[in-house]
């Protein structure tokens, strides 16, 4: 790793369950060389997989413990974020206190709705959101299409407080409307998700710079041949649309830093 | 699950050794057996699970005559599997507006009503006025309100009010207001977001008697449709559903008086402050000391002695808040 230029805070990472569900512990060679191609220094807000069976099978707190050993042993390199299966509701917000106690917890999502069953702005959802507003941690969701940008937006206007990470440019391949539908609410930040000008043009174009984070979808996992690239080439991507340095940095990394309340 | 996670790491990792001139010949190959070679890509979901495929087979697609892509394209959007009609919802997005009339000529000749669903979705990406296309000039509004209002298939009329909505026609208001008495309970509740979304005024009245459904959700959708809109003439209907038996229907009535405000609105909060839930509990706080701060110092105190730590600290905050103001 070069370490060159700003620093990168990919905030959209999922660590498979090869690394969350074996109860083996992180290999710090295996992390070397998933890293050992960056170009800029780089940390990842990692949550889990929606599919791990041991959140699916044994709950929100026994995930909360898996990733937080994770992250407890490459403090320098990733943030927790909590991927919250909400339907039961109090192991949900056990979870994310003890995530808070115990592991640095910053985000809770991404919040894979789609995949758990449950509406952006459903029943479900709005206990956890309350917690993660009263620990003040930030809430991110999948958003790939208008009914979800729709869900974030009607979240942001009702929980003021809260603060909203807006994954898949706000709407995937419905990314234009996505970004109108959000792009009014203060509290909602948009993840850029790939090295696309357009995209990523229209995203600056619709909430301007400090309001954006790398935000790549990484599937994390043991194997020797994952290797992550995409942050240096989203960055490479913001150098080529001449945006400023001091935009290319608030939206590789400042703003992720804002969102999640990071000190360093 | 939605998709197979080993399969698609297993696709993953395949992808990323296949050599670009493999792939180049593959592609090549595929646009010389013109459209049974492309139908063929269109009939086995399976392999698709892997983005990167269903991004290939697209580029291929677009790069096949389009006269031989196009039937096999709108004939794929009738398939069951995801994988498949999102293909092919792509690539006639990509193909753009050369193929906005063959996709309205789609809308009546396709029997099978998913098919026509997902035409509609092309439409939608085509008619949106954001998008580049050049094409949100109001020109796609009537063939889709025309299905709105007279397509077999609940299905498809449900798709049609949300697009209009979603492509913000409000050239087609009256076919959304009519749709609010449309037979169908699913249209009816489609029409009643839509009027939301397009803050329809002349929807009020239908919406408020919709207020009375048996179904909770529906009663916080038709409620959530009122505090977009914003008329305070809905306001009572509202106060009323502070006591529902519902708690998503008290938390979204408790967040919608914020927008339907009139000074009415307070007593009915200060109430809320005492409910069960504490998600209703708090939304009734926030509300009340966001309008009528003057009015909230009582109810705030109340919520302070609360037995849930969340409204004690809303109202911490708010009380907070409220000596700054001061």
């Amino acid at each position: 790793m070069l370490n060159d230029g700003p620093e990168i805070i990919d905030t959209h990472v999922h660590a498979q369950p090869d690394l969350t569900d074996t109860g083996v512990e992180p290999d710090a060679d295996r992390l070397a060389s998933v890293l050992s191609e960056c170009r800029h220094p780089t940390r990842f807000l990692v949550s889990s997989s929606e599919s791990s069976p041991l959140l699916l099978e044994k709950g929100n707190v026994a995930m909360m413990r898996a990733l937080g050993r994770l992250v407890r042993a490459f403090p320098d390199r990733f943030i927790a974020a909590l991927m919250v299966e909400p339907h039961d509701t109090d192991d949900a917000c056990r979870a994310i206190e003890l995530g808070v106690r115990d592991f640095g917890l910053r985000c809770v999502g991404e919040q894979c709705q789609y995949v758990h069953g449950y509406r952006t702005d459903g029943r479900e959802i709005l206990p956890v959101v309350q917690k993660a507003v009263d620990h003040d941690l930030a809430v991110s969701f999948h958003v790939a299409n208008e009914a979800q940008a729709e869900g974030v937006a009607r979240l942001a206007e009702k929980f003021p407080r809260g603060r909203f990470l807006a994954a898949h440019y706000a709407g995937g391949r419905s990314w234009r409307r996505g970004l109108r539908t959000v792009r009014d609410h203060p509290n909602v930040w948009v993840e850029i998700q790939a090295p696309e000008t357009e995209r990523t043009r229209g995203v600056i174009d619709a909430v301007g710079t400090s309001r954006i984070t790398i935000g790549t979808d990484f599937f994390l996992r043991a194997g020797t041949d994952c290797r992550y690239r995409r942050g240096d080439d989203i960055a490479d991507c913001l150098k080529a649309l001449k945006l400023k340095d001091p935009d290319v940095e608030r939206i590789c990394s400042g703003n992720a830093r804002e969102l999640l309340r990071l000190e360093g | 699950m939605g998709y197979d996670q080993d399969a698609k790491n297993a696709m993953d990792r395949l992808h990323s050794k296949l050599s670009p001139e493999a792939v180049e010949a593959c592609a090549a190959e595929i646009i010389r057996l013109g459209p049974e070679a492309l139908k063929l890509c269109l009939t086995f979901p399976e392999p698709l699970v892997f983005p990167a495929t269903r991004h290939w087979i697209v580029s291929v697609a677009l790069r096949m005559k389009q006269e031989d892509a196009l039937p096999v394209l709108l004939e794929a959007l009738a398939h069951p599997d995801w994988r498949i009609f999102q293909i092919a919802r792509d690539a006639l997005t990509k193909l753009g507006p050369e193929v906005k009339d063959s996709l309205v000529e789609n809308l009546k000749t396709c029997e099978v009503p998913s098919g026509r669903v997902q035409t509609l979705y092309c439409l939608h990406r085509l008619a949106d006025p954001f998008g580049p296309l050049a094409v949100g000039d109001g020109t796609l509004i009537a063939p889709i309100a025309a299905v709105a209002e007279s397509d077999a298939s609940p299905e498809v009329r449900v798709m049609a009010v949300r697009v209009l909505s979603w492509s913000e026609a409000h050239g087609a208001a009256d076919t959304i207001v009519r749709a609010l008495a449309d037979p169908s309970e699913a249209v009816r509740l489609e029409a009643a977001r839509a009027a939301g979304r397009l803050r329809l005024r002349d929807a009020v009245t239908g919406l408020i008697a919709m207020l009375g459904h048996a179904d909770p959700e529906v009663r916080a959708d038709v409620l959530y449709a009122l505090d977009r809109i914003g008329d305070t003439s809905a306001a009572p209907a509202a106060r009323d559903r502070l006591n529902d038996d519902d708690w998503y229907v008290r938390w979204t009535a408790a967040k919608a008086l914020e927008n339907l405000w009139e000074d009415a609105n307070a007593g009915a909060l200060e109430a809320a402050v005492d409910d069960d839930n504490p998600i209703v509990a708090i939304a009734a706080i926030e509300t009340l000391a966001r309008k009528a701060p003057e009015q909230a110092s009582k109810a705030l105190a109340q919520a302070a002695k609360s037995t849930s730590e969340s409204v004690r600290k809303t109202a911490d905050f708010y009380r907070n808040a409220d000596k700054a103001r001061r």
